[in-house]
């Protein structure tokens, strides 16, 4: 009976466990719509899904071309839940960085960032979540030009 | 006691199969097309999402031309009726591209009555290559039928494209996906040197010099399938409009760029600058390579 009993709560501690270290429901597309909405008068572009199971030290990196004479619209799109906030990170051609939607100094939070671009080549985003927690998100981008 | 100890050591496997060194998954463009040139790389899934993803989109071109005061040219634009010659899945992929590009041009300059046409001509395409399921045509039409929704008609072609390319990637049909980013490239670089050749205009010329990034990564990506004849004679006609590149210099000054907040809001200024050195007779010679390669591969009879 006790062997019984150790094994039902082995099997319930292993599912309880297993289940907060795999990032369960990550369905990143669901959330395009709503978070385009944020594009306002920019132009959609593409967007890249970011999923980084819980415990994973994991930094998603796309890469795209941007255009002299564009400004470039990067919205950061999470779902927030378990994980933590996504942050968003710019780099040029060179991996020099640009900009990050997490500013350090001021604990501060923005949910998007705007490039205006005088520099024609290669650029990376990268998607991080504040203390690795890992996390589920989208980065939109969009474009305007003067 | 028992139960305390086999908690733990629960608690230890799954930890232990959870955890492991943090990994970072970065592809940096420049030394992949580095090796690309020394060897006969082969390329890796990630580094081809990596080429293919990084490919502007044919809007962007259409912005350029827009903005600097060109009237709209339908007479540039890949006609429907040529879709009966694409019979291959590769013709298909590709010209699903180019027609993919051509729908960028008209929804910028809001003809939404031939946004609709060309729309139905990618599907039946996309139909045949398995891929036509994200096209709803009802919201489609609904939109392209109100001048006003023409920003909501422009997201929906642009999001439905990626869906696309994003299924064929899925999929392991890379070969497919990188030809269709191809068409729309080469399209756009058609109508762009259409346009300059046409006019001078010092934006859309730089702009086409500026796609000496792109060639390469373009020339890499496609000789992964090099052992398929398509292909072959593809990377065989960008080699030839890449000559003329070699030839066109891009110059970088690199500054620290400038964050300011406007409005709550994070905004940089870029202080670094690129300059593209492209002569009139480059313009003119990429102008008569694109156009040669485009008319075999849209079959314009």
């Amino acid at each position: 009976m006790k062997v019984i009993r150790d094994i039902k709560i082995l099997l319930i501690s292993g599912f309880l466990l297993g289940s907060v270290s795999v990032f369960g429901q990550c369905d990143a597309d669901m959330f395009l719509d709503q978070c385009a909405n944020g594009l306002g008068t920019y132009n959609y572009i593409k967007s890249f899904s970011i999923k980084v199971p819980l415990h994973k030290r994991i930094n998603p990196e796309c890469s795209y071309v941007f255009s002299k004479g564009s400004t470039y619209l990067l919205i950061a799109c999470d779902q927030n839940l378990k994980g933590g906030k996504m942050i968003l990170s710019l780099y040029d051609r060179e991996h020099n960085l640009i900009a990050s939607t997490f500013n350090e100094k001021d604990n501060r939070y923005y949910s998007d960032l705007r490039y205006s671009c005088e520099t024609t080549g290669v650029y990376y985003i990268t998607a991080s979540f504040k203390g690795s927690k890992g996390g589920c998100g989208m980065c939109i981008l969009g474009f305007n030009r003067e | 006691m028992k139960l305390k100890n086999s908690l733990i050591i629960v608690l230890c496997l799954l930890l232990s199969a959870c955890g492991g060194k943090s990994k970072k998954e970065k592809i940096d463009m420049n030394a992949l097309l580095n090796e690309g040139q020394e060897t006969s790389l082969e390329i890796s899934p990630e580094s081809m999402n990596a080429i293919i993803e990084s490919i502007p989109s044919p809007i962007e071109i259409a912005m350029v031309i827009k903005k600097s005061g060109f009237e709209f040219n339908e007479k540039m634009l890949n006609r429907q009726e040529n879709a009966k010659f694409y019979t291959t899945a590769q013709d298909k992929a590709f010209n699903i591209g180019v027609y993919g590009g051509d729908l960028g041009y008209i929804n910028i300059y809001e003809k939404a009555y031939m946004a609709v046409n060309y729309l139905s001509t990618i599907k039946a395409l996309a139909d045949d290559i398995n891929i036509g399921q994200f096209f709803d045509f009802n919201t489609i039409k609904r939109m392209a039928s109100n001048n006003d929704k023409m920003d909501s008609l422009i997201y929906l072609s642009t999001v439905n494209f990626n869906k696309m390319d994003v299924f064929l990637r899925s999929q392991k049909r890379s070969n497919l996906s990188i030809l269709m980013v191809t068409g729309t490239w080469t399209e756009g670089l058609y109508i762009a040197t259409q346009v300059a050749k046409e006019n001078k205009n010092k934006e859309i010329t730089e702009w086409v010099g500026y796609q000496k990034i792109i060639i390469d990564q373009l020339i890499l990506g496609l000789s992964a399938y090099k052992n398929d004849d398509y292909f072959q004679k593809l990377v065989t006609d960008l080699k030839s409009l890449k000559t003329v590149y070699d030839g066109i210099t891009i110059k970088y000054d690199y500054h620290e760029p400038e964050s300011v907040e406007v409005d709550g809001r994070l905004v940089i200024v870029d202080k670094s600058t690129s300059t593209v050195n492209i002569t009139d007779a480059q313009l003119s010679q990429i102008a008569n390579l694109v156009t040669q390669i485009r008319s075999r591969l849209v079959k314009n009879g």
